[in-house]
């Protein structure tokens, strides 16, 4: 089962640790530093011709003499955007990749919305495939996890990139964008993540990948297949081969952390075996300390 | 070729399996992967199943097949046709003397000398037989003529090399009559050439053509030059002349061409009794004769210790350099001899007499006797005692071993008759022991009394007129000696003859040895052989030659053994290759 019965539970537990142990330094009360027309006084600003007086500090103005505009920071929603790789490379590992990017996505959002967040959730593989639109409020969770309850896998290669300019094209206002993915894109991941940099969004990328594609306990001749475009190659696979592998795994998930820490983007690595408020918790924690 | 065993051809059937699973292995397993990511990665630098991936499959699978081809054929026994017209019959004669401890040769001579035995064996045909013999002192058929090669293995590793001189004529006759008339039969003769009587000069693989065997006779030597020196004799005998005296024989060996300085320790009953330092030149024997005393008998021993050799430089002064001992002695069973010296018993005499001061003190100067002096005749004669009755005798004479001086009267193995004045002794019984160093025709005899034997008698010296005056009674239970003459007016107690006379006498009543004269030889222990202690082989001209035949020729062993190398390495070969696909 995807969500158990206590799975609500758990995320109201994640939901409360979010906001008294972190004090929401994951997603929650984000403010833009736009001055407007807020309650939550910003600084003061010398007085120009034309200001609007309503905004004047009329108690500095009596004590010293000095006309200064008192300014506000404007609260607006924060949107997040949840991109989740429904292809089938997400299919591996016991439990497989997806459901446990599906039971993260419903643990983030329900703390999202739980901070009256708005949140998205789009699924994508070579495409948007499926989404959930904006919303707000803690009682669309339930919606939302039949939504991702209902996502399958699709046949088709992981296309970042052109799933992104997707995303792109649906959504109106910046936010943060939380791509959780094995991040498996033969083109390259660099150029999804990209798009999503140059449209000032906020990013986090969640990496999952099974034990077995770290460390694949395979010797001999062996036909590879590959799930996502069912091609077929016959190798022998030696010693020194699956050293080669692990080496390149390893590069791969290395270049994934480089990129995150250059772009100032949040990075989460893990293998699928963890549970998912592990994970999450693991998250804040690392969004703290940076 | 010919197939021992032809049915083992049926296992050839192994090879259906072996391809089918090779057509099965053809179908790879398929791995699931969720990327070709890394994996293209790794594959795009050299293509995928080469040319050469692809052959070695079958070349593996070619592998397989010779690999069992050769393991059937190895245990169907091949043989190749002149090999089975040409069954062999070998006798291996094996040294086993006491120079086969030599350990020249390592690790030791006899120990080479199995080793050479046992590739004999490996390079048995099934059609083959062998035969083993022990030449010690005695030729000993070990095992008659087997094919079983487990037999004659076990046969082989059972021998010991043995503390005897080697007698390899009588092994090589043995093996010449055990190998038959049969042509192509061989004689292998496995020594060090150290044997009595052992190889020929030349080492003639053949013997001579006009009494040549059908067997031919090989001999294949294990010994170097090595140099030894040795105890060759060493014999003990007791004197009887001296109650406590003995005489030690010793003969050493020098079988070295250099100067030898030792010590020869001494030894009886492991208590030391004399240390000899001694100097032999190169092939010096040294023989000694060595007296001591003593009552107790037991083990005698000789060691030699301190073994070095001298070097002389070329001035006068000799520059000594104490070589290696185990160089200058390499065989050390004859450093050590020993012999069973015999204790000396004491004998209880029970002396009758009047009074004869004399006859009394001769016999309390012997140190083997425990004497007692009564001047009457006792009512119960003593068991195991010797009785010397002087003079007073009684009517019967009783049990046991009796010397009888000077009787007074007549009893029941002799009659007193009239008195002899001046009696002359003629007639001396030289050969008897009793008699040994004993003259007495010098010896004036007065008032002796004539005596005649009423039974058998052995008259050991007797006067002109027929009358003894020393003379060996038959007793019927013991053994009696009969004294004519009166030690009071005779001059005989003042002769030296007379105490020799009295201790052959108690030789003579001990039970010492008859057959020899005036000496006791015991058993003795040891090597004690000349030829064997002397390691250096017979024929030193040809010292190169044992080496050349040590050699084994090429392809002697049978067929199935090469077919079970060329499986072993087939398999190596095979598990290389497998491994490669994993670790390349």
């Amino acid at each position: 089962m995807l969500f158990p019965p206590d799975f609500l539970t758990r995320l109201e537990y994640l939901s409360i640790v979010s906001k008294r142990v972190f004090r929401g330094s994951l997603l929650a009360q984000r403010r833009t530093m736009q001055p407007g027309s807020g309650i939550e006084f910003s600084a003061h600003q010398e007085y120009s011709p034309g200001d609007d007086l309503r905004y004047l500090d009329w108690n500095v103005y009596a004590r010293h003499g000095d006309m200064l505009l008192k300014r506000f920071q404007e609260e607006q929603d924060l949107h997040v955007y949840f991109l989740l790789d429904c292809s089938r490379s997400m299919d591996f590992g016991k439990p497989t990749k997806f459901d446990l990017a599906r039971q993260l996505v419903a643990a983030l959002a329900y703390i999202a919305l739980a901070d009256l967040d708005r949140v998205s959730v789009l699924t994508f593989s070579n495409d948007v495939v499926n989404e959930f639109p904006l919303t707000r409020g803690k009682e669309r969770i339930v919606p939302l996890m039949r939504f991702l309850e209902a996502q399958q896998l699709t046949r088709s290669n992981t296309d970042l990139s052109r799933s992104v300019r997707g995303v792109l094209h649906r959504t109106r206002k910046v936010g943060i964008a939380i791509v959780v993915s094995d991040l498996f894109d033969e083109s390259g991941f660099q150029n999804g993540l990209d798009q999503l940099r140059y449209r000032r969004f906020d990013g986090h990328a969640v990496q999952l990948h099974a034990p077995e594609e770290a460390d694949p306990a395979v010797l001999g001749d062996v036909e590879l297949f590959d799930v996502e475009n069912d091609s077929l190659r016959k190798v022998t696979v030696t010693e020194r081969n699956a050293r080669t592998y692990r080496k390149l795994f390893d590069d791969y998930q290395c270049s994934v952390r480089d990129y995150c820490r250059d772009y100032n983007w949040g990075c989460t690595q893990s293998p699928a075996t963890v549970k998912f408020d592990d994970l999450v918790l693991r998250m804040m924690q690392e969004s703290r300390s940076a | 070729m010919v197939l021992g065993f032809p049915t083992a051809l049926f296992w050839l059937a192994l090879a259906v399996p072996i391809i089918a699973l090779y057509i099965v292995k053809v179908r790879l397993r398929r791995l699931h992967v969720s990327t070709n990511l890394f994996w293209q990665q790794i594959y795009e630098a050299k293509p995928p199943r080469s040319f050469w991936q692809h052959l070695r499959h079958l070349f593996s699978l070619l592998l397989q097949l010779l690999l069992l081809l050769s393991l059937v054929l190895a245990v169907a026994d091949p043989s190749l046709p002149w090999q089975r017209d040409q069954s062999r019959r070998m006798v291996l004669v094996v040294d086993c003397s006491a120079s086969m401890q030599a350990n020249d040769v390592q690790p030791t001579r006899f120990a080479a000398a199995i080793d050479a035995a046992h590739r004999y064996v490996d390079g048995m045909r099934s059609a083959d037989e062998m035969a083993i013999i022990l030449a010690g002192d005695r030729p000993e058929v070990v095992i008659g003529m087997s094919s079983h090669v487990p037999t004659l293995r076990r046969a082989l590793s059972k021998l010991v090399p043995r503390d005897v001189p080697g007698e390899l004529k009588s092994a090589v006759e043995l093996a010449r009559r055990l190998a038959g008339d049969s042509a192509g039969d061989q004689i292998v003769v496995l020594t060090d050439g150290c044997a009595e009587e052992t190889v020929p000069t030349s080492l003639p693989t053949h013997p001579p053509a006009t009494s040549r065997p059908k067997a031919d006779i090989k001999y294949r030597r294990f010994s170097s030059n090595a140099v030894n020196i040795g105890v060759t004799q060493f014999q003990v005998r007791r004197c009887h002349a001296d109650p406590l005296g003995y005489e030690l024989l010793v003969q050493i060996k020098n079988a070295s061409a250099a100067t030898v300085r030792c010590r020869l320790e001494l030894q009886l009953n492991e208590l030391p009794i004399d240390i000899l330092p001694l100097t032999l030149g190169p092939n010096e024997v040294w023989n000694r004769s060595i007296k001591k005393a003593s009552l107790v008998g037991g083990r005698l021993s000789g060691h030699l210790t301190n073994i070095s050799s001298i070097t002389s430089t070329a001035n006068v002064r000799e520059d000594e350099s104490v070589a290696d001992a185990a160089s200058l002695n390499s065989l050390s069973i004859d450093d050590t001899a020993w012999a069973y010296l015999p204790d000396r018993e004491v004998r209880d005499v029970l002396l009758v007499t009047p009074g004869n001061l004399f006859l009394q003190k001769v016999f309390e100067s012997n140190p083997l006797v425990d004497i007692k002096v009564v001047r009457k005749l006792p009512d119960a004669w003593p068991r195991n005692t010797l009785i010397v009755m002087h003079q007073l005798v009684p009517e019967i004479i009783p049990a046991g071993d009796v010397l009888i001086v000077d009787p007074n009267k007549s009893t029941d193995l002799w009659t007193r008759g009239k008195l002899l004045d001046d009696p002359i002794i003629t007639d001396l019984d030289r050969k008897s022991s009793l008699m040994t160093n004993v003259d007495l025709e010098q010896v004036q005899m007065s008032q002796t009394h004539q005596l005649r034997a009423t039974g058998p008698s052995h008259v050991l010296a007797g006067t002109v007129s027929g009358d003894l005056v020393y003379a060996e009674l038959m007793h019927d239970n013991g053994r009696c000696l009969l004294l004519a003459t009166n030690l009071d007016k005779s001059d005989l107690a003042f002769r030296t003859v007379f105490p020799i006379m009295i201790s052959n006498a108690l030789g003579w009543f001990t039970g010492a040895s008859e057959d020899l004269t005036g000496s006791t030889v015991v058993a003795n222990r040891g090597l004690l052989n000349a030829r064997e202690s002397d390691l250096r082989p017979a024929d030193r001209t040809e010292e190169g030659q044992s080496r050349q035949m040590a050699v084994t020729g090429w392809f002697t062993r049978p067929l199935w053994f090469y077919l079970a190398t060329v499986a072993c390495v087939l398999t190596v070969t095979e598990w290389f290759l497998y491994h490669r696909r994993f670790t390349d």
